[in-house]
């Protein structure tokens, strides 16, 4: 008895010995090759840091998460956790850091929870600085002599609120983005065009508005924000119509699941329904790329082109975050040319661009989350 | 560097017992503190020069303490000691408390408040502190001989296994421990089966509850609700207990498979039946160490001082235990923390010390078991709420709507979304292992338990032996899968 006790305790001293060593040996046997870029966490993964000893202090954290990263099969790995352990067996985020599930299965980007619930704010001072980087924004605008106009696609659970997990709760005193917008409000130089009860008079027709698997809006909700946009740029440039609901079709077909899928890493597992829009006898052709310099982190093309070669119609220049897409195919098409600028967040004045282009117009999109990014605080 | 972390595991415990075992046995040790000092710079290189300096401080104080026969000589040297391990403790660890404290009062007289540097707290500070007082304390009363080699003495302030969260080893313990040590597959695979139990503890248990518990505990009061408020309190009994428990385990077990053996922090303190019983049963490292060098001392000056048999018609002894006890719970919660939280969570506890030894006890031994432990766990259960929120306002308001004093809806929705797969096999886990209601579910009688063990014993030695290794392995493979979700960093717009 003893003696089988003691091969035992040597079997299980042995085994769980190769166990652990088994991810320094890789850099000896080389079994596993991580990739340079993990796709769906949407970065890069960490390189070796070098030895520095004047930057002593950083380097252990920077080694280990070159360290994690590199673990022998970490994607499969999580990937196997996410999808079978976490999502079927125990039925819940894999994440819940990162995506809330909520009700009838519709995802919420946790990071914008503080947000929803008033755990992020900012000050009376910062709210005003916030107004006024937008008030420089317009004046400068106003004297190019270029209209301006300013919209801020609400988030999801604003407009979704029913199918949030039942322990989020709104801010009772008001979001951050609540007070920026009284703020904004009062600042008549400001030409704010408020979307959230349009859309939320929209919803009421029974319209999709947003992706149940994604934060951004779907081609219905761009649909009705163009609208509401389109109501005061027709005024200014009355040979603008907007796009009527018998110019277009809209298909959908089920597509795996979007980008808050994608960060829970369960795109084989979770599928969404997409708003494909087809705008009929469309004249709308791609433009030739100026290249503008973009933000060199940026992975998304910094420009789009679109014309229509009417030139009774006004040019336009749209400067956006990643709201921009579904809302393009609308304004491509009452626009001798748009010009959509993408600069990574930052909501720039782009002056250089606009002296290039010399739009008539400029239109601002900032997702309402992302309202703070303009005096530098990242939400 | 964390126990529970992919290059722990993986990377430096692997290495460390590599290159440790390739060595002479003489330089084992040298080997081992090495390791222990890469450990402990791992979790920020400048403060790792603290713990070097607090080995040289206390190697010193020995040699010195070593070299005197004269009482009031030995005594200042201890005091100074004691003073130069607790400066830095005080340093890092209180100055904010302090300071903020002090520009609350100063703030009613019109003064302008003060503004200190905010130092980073080094990791382990208040345990190898504590640790190196033991030395100082075992060669003052002679209890051991002065350590004249500076790697066994700085090996036992700084040994990686304990240097992060205890246990709060005594040097008379580890002494014989750092001259020689017995090595064998047993104590190596009785190390691996306590490290791995204690990862699963931690990994996959109080990691699992801790989701819950910190959302709960980050509610505003009105949104709780007094369902999820008692969710919240009695999943974080569990998930302390879980948390600090399996820390310990993979300590105690890292240390077996280095040929060490640590004295154990706890001991199934939720089986206890009153609060003596659980400081006898919890942290036991630190327990013993506040009643060895506060509480005793205390105690045994206060009634040097007290001649009379009574005071004010309350005996004496009791106001000796009165006194030693609000004393040494007051800083055991101080210890923990500094923050008025964690000072009146200790007081709590020193508070119904004192009532059991007026009576409670007494009143409760005539209970039955099942009335003593539901004392223990609400209490216990309650002084947690006060330890884990974020102020005493919060505490209040919060043990307030677990009984109904501040009126507030059930809320049993918010309850339900708690309650996952995962939560609750965590939970029931949780249950089952800090608590004797496993057993009495299963009617596992003292005679039940005998004939289970025959039949364990009737049972294949291989049958049983793998199913142990298959079990250990288990547990390491899922644990490695929570861990390596830990490492999942996704972004949602970008980051290339």
């Amino acid at each position: 008895m003893k003696r089988t006790r003691h091969i035992y305790a040597i079997l299980l001293s042995l085994v769980l010995f190769a166990l652990m060593t088994f991810v320094f040996m890789n850099n000896i046997f080389h079994y596993y090759t991580p990739p340079e870029i993990s796709i769906y966490e949407n970065r890069y993964l960490a390189r070796k840091p070098f030895w520095d000893i004047n930057r002593a202090d950083p380097y252990p954290r920077a080694f280990e998460d070159y360290y994690n990263d590199h673990f022998p099969y970490r994607l499969n790995l999580n990937d196997f956790n996410a999808g079978i352990i976490n999502y079927r067996i125990l039925h819940k985020s894999p994440y819940p850091n990162k995506v809330n599930i909520g009700k009838n299965n519709w995802l919420f980007f946790e990071l914008e929870r503080p947000l929803y619930q008033g755990d992020f704010m900012i000050d009376s001072v910062q709210v005003a600085a916030v107004v006024g980087e937008m008030h420089k924004r317009a004046e400068f605008f106003r004297k190019k002599g270029i209209k301006f106009y300013f919209i801020s696609p609400p988030a999801k659970q604003e407009l979704y609120p029913e199918f949030l997990p039942s322990r989020f709760y709104r801010c009772p005193t008001g979001t951050v983005t609540d007070k920026i917008m009284a703020k904004m409000k009062q600042d008549t130089t400001i030409p704010y065009i408020d979307l959230k009860q349009p859309l939320l008079e929209a919803k009421k027709r029974g319209k999709p508005l947003y992706y149940k698997t994604d934060t951004h809006w779907n081609s219905w909700g761009a649909y009705f924000g163009y609208i509401e946009v389109m109501k005061r740029m027709s005024r200014d440039f009355p040979s603008m119509k907007p796009l009527a609901e018998s110019d277009f079709t809209m298909s959908y077909p089920v597509i795996k699941g979007k980008n808050l899928v994608e960060v829970m890493n369960l795109t084989n597992y979770i599928s969404d329904e997409d708003v494909v829009i087809n705008v009929k006898n469309s004249v709308t052709k791609t433009g030739k790329l100026h290249n503008y310099p973009k933000h060199p982190n940026s992975v998304f093309p910094g420009e789009y082109v679109r014309y229509t070669g009417d030139a009774s119609k006004p040019r336009l220049m749209v400067i956006s975050d990643s709201f921009v897409y579904s809302i393009m195919p609308f304004f491509d098409e009452g626009t001798s040319k748009t010009v959509y600028i993408y600069d990574t967040g930052f909501y720039g004045t782009n002056e250089n661009i606009v002296d290039d282009v010399k739009p008539d117009m400029v239109l601002m999109i900032i997702y309402e989350p992302h309202l703070v990014n303009l005096i530098g605080i990242p939400n | 560097m964390l126990f529970n972390s992919l290059i722990f595991i993986y990377l430096f415990l692997p290495l460390s017992l590599l290159v440790y075992y390739l060595t002479n046995e003489r330089y084992k040790n040298l080997i081992l503190l090495l390791s222990s000092f890469i450990f402990f710079a791992w979790g920020g290189i400048s403060y790792s020069f603290l713990l070097v300096l607090s080995t040289l401080i206390n190697y010193t104080a020995g040699i010195l303490l070593g070299k005197t026969t004269d009482k009031r000589k030995r005594k200042i040297i201890l005091a100074t000691g004691i003073v130069l391990n607790l400066f830095p403790l005080i340093l890092f660890k209180y100055t904010g408390f302090f300071t903020e404290t002090l520009n609350v009062l100063t703030s009613v007289f019109g003064i302008k408040p003060l503004t200190v540097a905010h130092f980073i707290l080094p990791l382990g500070i208040s345990f190898y502190s504590f640790k190196a007082i033991t030395y100082l304390m075992s060669v003052h009363r002679n209890e051991c001989p002065v350590q004249k080699n500076y790697i066994d003495l700085a090996l036992f302030i700084s040994i990686f296994p304990q240097v992060i969260a205890g246990p709060i080893d005594r040097y008379r313990n580890l002494e014989p421990q750092l001259r020689s040590r017995e090595y064998s597959f047993e104590l190596m695979a009785s190390g691996i089966k306590r490290f791995v139990l204690g990862l699963g503890k931690k990994v996959l248990i109080a990691n699992t509850l801790g989701i819950a518990v910190d959302e709960i505990f980050h509610r505003p009061p009105a949104n709780l609700g007094m369902a999820v408020a008692w969710l919240g309190a009695l999943a974080y009994t569990l998930q302390i207990y879980y948390d600090f428990s399996g820390y310990t385990d993979m300590a105690i077990g890292i240390g077996r498979m280095f040929g060490f053996n640590f004295i154990e922090n706890f001991n199934f303190p939720y089986r206890s039946k009153n609060v003596k019983e659980f400081w006898q049963r919890w942290h036991m490292s630190l327990s013993n160490w506040l009643r060895d060098y506060l509480y005793l001392p205390l105690a045994y000056s206060t009634s040097r001082k007290l001649k009379e048999y009574k005071y004010m018609g309350i005996r004496a002894d009791y106001i000796i235990y009165i006194i030693a006890t609000a004393v040494t719970f007051t800083v055991c919660g101080f210890w923990h923390g500094a923050a008025w939280g964690f000072i009146v969570w200790g007081m709590l506890h020193g508070l119904f010390l004192v009532f059991e030894q007026l009576g409670l006890r007494k009143f409760l031994k005539h209970r039955i078991k099942l009335v003593q432990h539901a004392y223990l766990l609400l209490f216990i259960s309650i002084s947690w709420v006060v330890f884990r929120s974020a102020n005493l306002d919060y505490a209040l308001h919060y043990i307030g709507i677990m009984f109904g004093i501040h009126a507030a809806p059930a809320k049993w929705d918010i309850f339900m979304e708690f309650i996952n797969p995962g939560f609750v096999a965590a939970f029931a886990i949780a249950v089952a292992g800090s608590t004797s209601l496993f057993e009495k579910v299963l009617g596992l009688s003292v005679r039940a338990r005998d004939l289970q063990a025959k039949a364990i014993r009737g049972l294949s030695v291989h049958f049983f032996e793998i199913s142990v290794i298959l079990m250990i392995l288990f547990i390491m493979a899922v644990s490695t899968l929570f861990i390596l979700a830990g490492t999942n960093n996704s972004f949602i717009y970008f980051q290339f």
